[in-house]
């Protein structure tokens, strides 16, 4: 996750709870996963490699919906990152709608 | 930005709308909480209104620790922006909530669930510190459209109010407001819609830019964004019009199973369409119609755009309703010639080029050409009534007045519209390339021009 705002970094601390949010870009369903942080520090060559996957395929799902040049995009990626891994003890449909925040899983 | 130091001002694409925004939260214990929203609104220089539809999990935490924090992205230079905020209060009625639920109607008017999508209230946040997330120097930066010329725009006013002013009638107005739309302020993409007699519906009368049928589209009062410019007789502008929808599909299928959708408005539609705004033509009081813009351009329609708009959508209110005055007020109130010319001989007298087979539906006014639908309601019955004249007596000259009494149009008593029905009618066949034709010749007198021998059919439900 991006390292560009230090308060966030600041608050990594192992066993703190975070909170991440992803949508699909395609229906704009959404989930949020939460949980306590087990690690965090620098991102090696494999947490890069991982990311800079998944970046291109948002990019490139942004692209084809919104037709938004993708060279743009990039200007919104984080410059630096660090590497962050939680145990996932709640998950949640954060789409929008009535059923927004409704637990999917527990445990 | 003011000595260096950002403010809400300075930040005033990022609330378009036209990309979701991102709110966290935290609880008591600190657990966070992280949604995306669809939009915040400004409501001063220090504070922001965000809409609480769904929240009930962000509401819970901002009871037990007021402080969120809310991730905002321009849409074209797509820099980001980090606000921290601390909750003040929730309002449930008011100027601030009307522009939320307004802001919400629009986004469920996309996919026709404005009937069924509700704001709650309004939570007001003041804004405590701005951060402008360093971009990322691989992407590239697109520089923001520089804002309208006024200097240009009033001179361009001035001419089409020019214009307007000169138009001799509603067919002329309509032409040439559109067009000087298109040539003297860019909107090359436009629809004029009017209210019909009893109120209840728009239907275009006019448009520019669109490669369909752009005439004789009916909008319901309060349906879609179109119908609820009218209905509020406020102008309303959406942009990014992909995702508002897929947004608002997405909030539409937590309802499905419970609720039916509204019908699809059949307005003409310009491929790739990512903004529109339809602004109320009102005049003394009264709503004349709405003029609509589109454009491919996702943020493409702003503030000065919706005043433009406005003052012209008002000249045009006020110039067709004058006509509609004078054309109502004079004019005889019989056939304008005792014995009518005829461009045809009566049946009987031989064939006129090639047979014209109208059908009508009386339940609903339409009129068939062949399998091709040409119009319905008040114009239908109206082109039906010429032609049944046309097909008994060769008669080719009317006047309006005459189809004023004529029973089997089912004319309202006031403010019938008939000259607005007539350009309707005659736009539509003039669309259609149909061989029949009606042409002005005089303040409320016309010609039918039929180019083949009518054969009529009535078909009863």
């Amino acid at each position: 996750m991006s390292a560009d705002d230090e308060r966030v970094v600041a608050g990594l601390d192992p066993g703190r709870t975070i909170a991440v949010t992803g949508a699909d870009i395609r229906t704009v369903a959404a989930v949020q996963v939460k949980g306590p942080i087990t690690w965090s520090g620098p991102a090696d060559e494999t947490d890069l490699a991982l990311m800079a996957h998944q970046v291109d395929r948002f990019l490139e799902a942004v692209h084809e919906v919104d037709r938004n040049p993708v060279d743009q995009l990039r200007r919104m990626l984080p410059i630096e990152v660090v590497s962050v891994e939680f145990e996932v003890v709640e998950t949640f449909d954060q789409s929008a709608g009535p059923e927004a925040g409704a637990r999917v899983t527990s445990g | 930005m003011s000595g260096g130091r950002l403010t809400l001002r300075d930040l005033d694409r990022c609330f378009g709308g036209a990309i979701p925004m991102v709110m966290a939260t935290a609880s008591a214990d600190g657990t966070p909480n992280v949604t995306y929203l669809s939009r915040a609104h400004k409501v001063d220089d220090e504070r922001i209104a965000i809409s609480n539809q769904f929240m009930s999990k962000t509401s819970r935490n901002l009871a037990a620790n007021p402080r969120a924090s809310v991730l905002l992205m321009d849409p074209i230079t797509h820099d980001e922006y980090r606000i921290s905020l601390v909750y003040e209060r929730t309002e449930r009625r008011g100027h601030v909530f009307e522009r939320l639920r307004t802001d919400i109607d629009v986004l469920a008017s996309l996919t026709g669930m404005q009937d069924v999508f509700r704001l709650r209230a309004a939570d007001i946040f003041r804004v405590v510190d701005i951060r402008e997330l360093p971009p990322n120097p691989t992407g590239s930066y697109v520089p923001p459209p520089p804002p309208r010329d006024p200097v240009g725009d009033l001179a361009a006013m001035a001419e089409i109010s020019a214009r307007i002013a000169r138009a001799g009638d509603v067919d002329v107005i309509v032409d040439v407001a559109l067009d000087a739309l298109d040539q003297l302020l860019g909107y090359s993409h436009s629809i004029l819609l009017l209210v019909d007699e009893e109120g209840r519906t728009l239907y275009s009368i006019g448009a520019r830019g669109f490669a369909s049928d752009s005439v004789g589209a009916e909008v319901a009062l309060g349906e879609g964004l179109v119908g609820m410019a009218a209905a509020r007789c406020l102008p309303m502008r959406a942009g990014h019009l992909g995702q508002m929808t897929k947004y608002s599909n997405s909030m539409r299928s937590g309802y499905e199973g419970s609720v039916h959708a509204g019908r699809e408005v059949s307005l003409p539609v310009l491929n790739g369409a990512q903004s529109r705004l339809a602004v109320p033509a009102v005049t003394a009081g009264e709503l004349v119609g709405v003029l609509v813009v589109d454009s491919v351009d996702p943020v493409a329609f702003g503030p000065s755009d919706e005043h433009l708009l406005s003052i012209v959508a008002s000249q045009l209110a006020a110039a067709i309703e004058h006509e509609r005055a004078l054309e109502s007020d004079d004019g005889p109130t019989r056939p304008s010639s005792p014995a009518p010319p005829r461009s045809q001989g009566p049946p009987g007298a031989g064939p006129a080029g090639p047979e014209l087979v109208f059908r009508f539906f009386p339940v609903d006014g339409s009129v068939f050409l062949g399998p091709d639908y040409v119009i319905k309601g008040v114009a239908g019955r109206i082109l039906w009534s010429l032609l049944r004249h046309h097909a008994s007596d060769g008669r080719v000259d009317f006047t309006n007045k005459e189809l004023r009494l004529d029973p089997t149009l089912e004319m309202p008593g006031f403010k019938d519209n008939l000259e607005s029905r007539l350009i309707l009618l005659k736009r539509r066949l003039d669309e259609h390339e149909a061989p029949v034709k009606i042409g002005k010749t005089g303040r409320g007198r016309f010609r039918l021009h039929v180019a083949g021998t009518l054969r009529l059919e009535t078909t009863d439900p």
